[in-house]
């Protein structure tokens, strides 16, 4: 199922989790970049066009503030995909919420490593995606 | 098992340095304990999602340094359950100048105990075989390495514990140790070291939920560099100083033919050429979890690039850093303060670019760098560019192979700021980095402290 369309199926609470640790124009390029516009928490317009300017504006930005804009579209696209992907455990829940937690601290790089890695691991699990990518998988 | 209340030698980490030692005591009839904070995996499975959360310490723990990554192994064999096997000595002019000529006997002593062998021909991956190629396009030195592999039949999965048991590693030596008497308690986290009048008197520590003490006249920290020097700051005041670490870069060479790049002995080569500016580039695997928590961008764009896994080729840039850190324990945790120096970051520059041009040279169409802003190249000259751009910050660069934090305070025999029966056997002990593989050295450090210890 594409994600766009899962997205839409997204509880606002999952939302909820991950949207109060960015900033709203950290947000807000976070859709336009994947084509995406939160209208409100439950409808999402899809608009390429919007997403080019998005990723036109976020180049002309300096550096050190465009690599934080970039680290908080990772850590909000690597959220929804965890949220979306996998059943997560309790227990990788609640790594994720102490990743997301550490977004504004001095070990921001690797709370985001953490919560890619998380994220990797939950969604490339799976024997299909696994299958799909020629990944033969432990062997006898 | 509840640890005992008296043992004759307590060795804190169960991870080559620790397991050595304890194979080394036990065969001396000494009456070893084993306190090692992880368990063994449940089972090994070669699957990432199953392996990884269990053969790594907390994951990937954070540091107070931003960008820096630091990685450990936990459960008995630690770092070796999940290393690559390559086993490559410090070279003896460094060892002389360090006065630790003493560990050329020990690394003889421990490669006959691993059958370290030179890794075959035959057994290069294509992968290795891409790499080696490449550097001799180039005619940078390149070396095939050595391993402690015995009965290895190339499924590729060293970093996932391997399932077939097919190297002589801490996890051999352990349960031989524990043949001759060794007691290996797990899930036992040693808190504190006991000290009275500069005299170690034991170890105090949770297990099960449970505090405990045992006593006991030598206590042996061998749970690595950092926790090493962590547990030792409780007793010493130079402690926990002088830690360093080797920061480390990839590079992805996309090739117009299947690497398969997970497939064989995954680090069989390495390219020597710079060693004697602190840069080791080496091949790694690339199982897809494990590269996918490391791509940049987003999931769409990772997906994209992971649709072309079979023809990706890794190389990882690791530099020796000469800035010193320092760890500290923080409510029972290491907290570690440390940040990349200029000249590594600058070190790391150029072995980013002469790993690009290597896999270049190689036949990669192109190639690709995962920092936060991920560079693509398509040409030599596209690769000349890199060497001014360092890494910044925000690239998230991983830690390895960490060094010191006892150095300063240990003598020749690992004994910690004269503090009677507390010894290191650890890569702590060691005094600057070397960009060389150091799991050979931690077995041969525990080596060489065991036999001091036995009078051998």
């Amino acid at each position: 199922m594409p994600r766009r369309a899962l997205l839409l199926v997204l509880p606002a609470g999952a939302l909820g989790l991950l949207l109060p640790r960015l900033t709203p124009e950290a947000v807000l390029l976070a859709a336009l970049c994947q084509g995406l516009f939160f209208l409100n928490d439950e409808t999402i317009v899809d608009t390429l066009q919007l997403g080019q300017a998005a990723e036109a504006r976020l180049d002309a930005l300096p550096l050190g503030r465009r690599l934080q804009l970039r680290g908080d579209l990772r850590a909000l696209d690597l959220g929804v995909a965890l949220l979306i992907g996998a059943r997560l455990s309790s227990g990788a829940r609640a790594e994720v919420r102490l990743a997301l937690q550490h977004l504004r601290s001095t070990a921001r790089a690797p709370a985001l490593a953490r919560l890619q890695e998380l994220c990797a691991l939950a969604c490339y699990g799976h024997p299909n995606l696994l299958a799909e990518l020629g990944y033969a998988g432990p062997t006898p | 098992m509840r640890p005992p209340v008296r043992a004759e030698v307590v060795i804190v980490g169960a991870g080559p340095s620790g397991s050595t030692a304890a194979w080394r005591l036990s065969r001396a009839g000494a009456g070893v304990v084993i306190l090692e904070r992880g368990h063994a995996p449940h089972a090994l499975t070669d699957r990432e999602a199953e392996m990884l959360p269990q053969l790594r310490l907390g994951g990937t723990t954070a540091t107070i340094a931003p960008g820096l990554m630091l990685e450990s192994g936990t459960g008995p064999g630690g770092g070796s359950t999940m290393s690559l096997g390559v086993c490559q000595r410090i070279p003896e002019a460094t060892l002389r100048r360090w006065g630790s000529s003493a560990l050329i006997k020990a690394y003889d002593d421990v490669e006959a105990l691993l059958s370290v062998r030179d890794i075959p021909r035959s057994d290069l991956s294509r992968l290795n075989t891409l790499f080696l190629q490449g550097g001799r396009a180039l005619s940078y030195r390149m070396r095939r390495l050595r391993d402690n592999r015995d009965s290895c039949v190339g499924a590729g999965f060293c970093a996932l514990g391997c399932a077939r048991q097919a190297r002589v590693d801490a996890g051999r030596l352990l349960h031989e140790a524990q043949q001759h008497g060794a007691h290996l308690i797990q899930g036992a986290k040693v808190t504190g070291l006991q000290v009275r009048k500069r005299r170690i008197q034991g170890v105090e520590g949770i297990a099960d939920g449970r505090q405990f003490s045992i006593k006991a006249d030598r206590v042996i920290l061998a749970a690595g560099a950092v926790m090493s020097s962590m547990l030792a700051t409780g007793v010493s005041r130079g402690a926990g100083h002088g830690l360093f670490f080797h920061p480390t870069a990839r590079v992805l060479g996309l090739f117009p033919a299947p690497v398969v790049g997970w497939e064989g002995i995954p680090r069989s080569v390495a390219c020597v050429q710079f060693v004697d500016d602190g840069i080791w580039l080496s091949p790694s695997s690339t199982h897809p979890a494990t590269l996918a928590g490391w791509l940049p961008g987003s999931t769409e764009a990772r997906a994209h690039l992971l649709g072309r896994m079979r023809s990706l080729a890794l190389c990882e840039v690791a530099v020796a850093d000469s800035a010193v850190g320092r760890v500290r324990s923080h409510r029972g945790r290491p907290q570690v303060d440390y940040a990349v120096s200029a000249s590594a970051r600058a070190a790391l520059a150029k072995g980013v670019t002469e790993a690009a041009r290597l896999w270049l040279a190689a036949g990669a169409r192109r190639v690709v760098i995962p920092w936060a802003e991920p560079a693509i190249l398509n040409t030599l000259a596209d690769a000349e560019l890199l060497r001014t751009a360092l890494p910044s910050p925000e690239d998230p660069l991983i830690s390895r192979w960490p060094g010191g934090g006892l150095a300063a305070v240990s003598d020749e025999h690992g004994e910690i700021d004269g503090i009677t029966g507390l010894h290191a056997a650890d890569t702590a002990l060691l005094p600057e980095a070397t960009a060389v593989p150091p799991i050979l050295t931690a077995y041969a450090l525990g080596w060489r402290v065991a036999g001091a210890l036995t009078g051998q």
